[in-house]
């Protein structure tokens, strides 16, 4: 039976940090980025990706396994992303929105933003701008004329910075 | 603890679409105070491509005008749920945005936007305004009128065919009939259309059959059209005055409140198709909806459909409630303030926006 269908192609992922993965290709596939340079001939031998580090491949290419395992079933494929991503910590969620911006992963690039908004919901300006490393570059004077412009969504919000 | 390793670059990494497309994610008013975190993020979440974004996901909600002069917005958390959960996004006076104090009612909203109208006997003092971004226009008045008896009725929505946001005003003059007091016979009548963006009102030549006695609105905005309430085959011709026409859902939809013991709830079940009217719902009158019904009837129109057969509802000026089809009952939804009768309360599906009016050329755009 296996030469009929032939013995699934793997193919090996190399992270930023010099870490070597082995990934079926009809689930590594779901990265466009990856995709194009399979159909361009490019995949023999090593893949490097070198925009994602290592601990970040491996949660990537745990998601790849997962999602490829389920049938064409929407609920399904949704109810595995929403509890893929329940135990991520935001630090882990950041990296993964830019490998999967920078793999071409729609599927996961949407679950992951939605999850990145949702923890963004209640938090402060100033959580936002730590955990992001966003400069504050208003002057003090320009920052109070805008948060007056907008004082309306200041009132009675309770941020909860520590969750 | 360490500082993140990768998110301190995290915003420079992304490419701008992304960015924009996880802050469109949060609730309007976190996305208002996001604009605080640094310049950038400001003037990204000014652009029409923030604006889209933020359009394509939202859930819509409403849109409350009570004692004619206070507006309040309110954000579905789930469009489809029939607790329809709610989160009170802003609330102002209309004079904020209105230069002259007038009872004022609203009669359209497209994509955030909502067109208002501030009436006196002699003129209108029509608006267009963002509640979220706080930005104004106001129309110029296409024409006086002084005649009396005169009905105006304007809407506002978006073309399907130009996708530009226009106004539609449509003025009929009568003649009374000297003893009955009833009107009698069209005088005048004309038509006028306000494309955003023009500046200018343009009068349109269009054969205007009589309209229903609504100051209300033109009535419904529906596959890129509007659509007023004459001549609607499941009403009899007498009662077209009390009658108007909304849009639910996909569907036209037309509300019988003339009876004193039920509200019946019609619609266009093929969109064009004047043979499909059908009634949908036969509401049972509520005790906090008897005595509102009859030739003086208060009109009755349902807002949205959740999920499970959950109808809102509202009859003008007295209250809002919600009809289950399932168990066939009626309950006042108090969850969006309690209404008493004499506060002018007006009630229109509206989904907030970050459509900026200054999109708009030719407009003279005011901020509050």
């Amino acid at each position: 039976m296996a030469a009929e269908t032939g013995t699934p192609t793997t193919l090996t992922l190399k992270s930023n940090d010099d870490e070597l993965f082995s990934v079926a290709e009809s689930a590594a596939i779901l990265s466009v980025t990856i995709r194009n340079m399979v159909e361009d001939g490019c995949a023999g031998g090593v893949i490097p990706l070198d925009n994602v580090d290592g601990k970040t491949l491996a949660s990537v290419i745990t998601y790849m396994n997962g999602i490829s395992a389920i049938p064409a079933d929407e609920e399904k494929k949704k109810s595995y992303r929403d509890k893929f991503l329940s135990d991520k910590d935001f630090e882990t969620l950041a990296d993964m929105v830019l490998a999967a911006n920078y793999l071409n992963m729609s599927c996961l690039m949407d679950a992951v933003s939605a999850k990145i908004a949702q923890v963004m919901e209640k938090k402060s300006v100033g959580w936002v701008r730590r955990k992001f490393g966003i400069e504050n570059d208003y002057t003090p004077e320009e920052e109070a004329a805008v948060k007056e412009e907008h004082k309306w969504t200041f009132e009675g919000v309770e941020t909860d910075d520590d969750n | 603890m360490k500082p993140p390793k990768l998110t301190s670059e995290f915003f420079t990494h992304l490419p701008p679409e992304t960015t924009i497309d996880i802050l469109s994610r949060l609730p309007i008013r976190t996305i208002v105070r996001s604009k605080l975190v640094c310049k950038s993020w400001r003037d990204l979440l000014r652009t029409r491509e923030f604006a889209d974004s933020h359009l394509s996901r939202s859930t819509s909600g409403l849109a409350i005008c009570e004692y004619s002069s206070e507006l309040r917005i309110f954000e579905f958390e789930d469009e489809h749920n029939h607790q329809h959960r709610h989160n009170p996004v802003t609330g102002f006076p209309c004079r904020k945005f209105a230069t002259i104090r007038l009872p004022t009612a609203i009669q359209g909203s497209a994509n955030g936007l909502l067109f208002s109208r501030g009436i006196t006997r002699q003129f209108d003092a029509l608006h267009i305004c963002n509640p979220i971004t706080r930005e104004c226009i106001q129309l110029p008045t296409p024409e006086n009128y002084v005649n009396s008896p005169t009905i105006v009725a304007n809407g506002f929505g978006v073309s399907k065919i130009t996708g530009r946001y226009k106004v539609v005003r449509v003025s009929l003059e009568y003649d009374r009939d000297p003893y009955t007091y009833e009107l009698v016979g069209i005088t005048k009548s004309s038509c006028h259309v306000y494309t955003l963006g023009t500046g200018k009102w343009r009068s349109i030549v269009a054969s205007v059959p009589p309209l229903g006695n609504n100051q209300y609105s033109i009535g419904a905005f529906l596959n890129g059209s509007l659509h007023c309430s004459f001549a609607l085959p499941p009403l009899r011709e007498s009662d077209v005055h009390s009658q108007i026409v909304v849009a639910l859902g996909d569907y036209l939809c037309v509300c019988d409140n003339l009876s004193e013991d039920e509200v019946v709830v019609w619609l266009m079940k093929e969109y064009g198709d004047e043979k499909s009217w059908a009634k949908e719902i036969v509401i049972r009158k509520p005790q906090f909806l008897r005595g509102f019904g009859g030739f003086a009837s208060n009109f009755v129109c349902p807002v949205r459909i959740f999920e499970h057969g959950h109808v809102l509802m509202s009859c003008y000026a007295v209250c809002l409630f919600c009809y289950s089809n399932e168990t066939e009952t009626a309950e006042l939804a108090h969850m969006f303030g309690v209404f008493d009768g004499h506060r002018g309360m007006q009630v229109m599906l509206h989904r907030s926006s970050f459509l900026s009016l200054k999109c708009f050329p030719m407009e003279n755009v005011t901020s509050f």
